[in-house]
């Protein structure tokens, strides 16, 4: 679970990359975290694979921060 | 139904063919609705929307975490992380008494609108009115 998870930590630093951070959007960005490990766990358990379905998570966020 | 069409498919939800302006004018009474019977997270608030009705109506998750921020602001929900140790904290929300009353209030509104415009979508044919008196 934690090796899966790897994704999905590289893929949030990029998308707040250049983003100036406050601690309401470092909130957010942990908050964003936990949701998409469950996202990406759900799509793991229809068979998709961990770098797949990570980045179908994050694709499925649409423009948040 | 099919669970991975929306993997591919552009986060639209006006493609189905019911009014998705109207669900949305409705996002914070949905969210506080699904906040009743239990605290959740915000994956978990958009996967109850979605498997309630079959997938049919998929909330836009970006529209979901202004709404969430929206309704801690009003004090309608309260925020707070979990204890997970594996795979990320998640931020829970919980229904506040003001949020159950708004909640309730906006369901007595909806129930009004919704009979008003059922019946002025079916009013009768006037001139058959007159006839049968």
């Amino acid at each position: 679970m934690n090796a899966d998870n790897s994704d999905i930590h590289r893929l949030l630093d990029e998308a707040f990359a250049g983003v100036a951070m406050t601690p309401e959007l470092q909130d957010l960005k942990e908050e964003l975290r936990g949701n998409l490990a469950a996202s990406s766990a759900e799509l793991q358990a229809k068979g998709m694979d961990a770098a797949k379905a990570a980045r179908t998570a994050v694709a499925e966020l649409g423009d948040i921060p | 139904m099919t669970p991975n069409t929306r993997a591919s498919a552009a986060p639209n939800e006006s493609s189905d063919a019911f009014a998705s302006d109207l669900l949305r004018g409705h996002t914070d009474t949905i969210v506080l609705g699904v906040l009743r019977e239990a605290d959740r997270y915000g994956f978990e608030i958009y996967k109850t929307i979605r498997d309630a009705t079959d997938g049919r109506y998929e909330i836009k998750e970006a529209t979901l975490y202004a709404t969430f921020r929206r309704l801690d602001k009003d004090g309608l929900v309260e925020a707070y992380w979990g204890d997970e140790t594996q795979g990320g904290r998640r931020k829970y929300y919980r229904i506040t008494d003001a949020g159950r009353a708004v909640y309730r209030q906006n369901v007595l509104d909806w129930t009004a609108t919704q009979q008003i415009i059922n019946t002025l979508l079916n009013l009768p044919n006037t001139d058959k009115k007159e006839t049968a008196r």
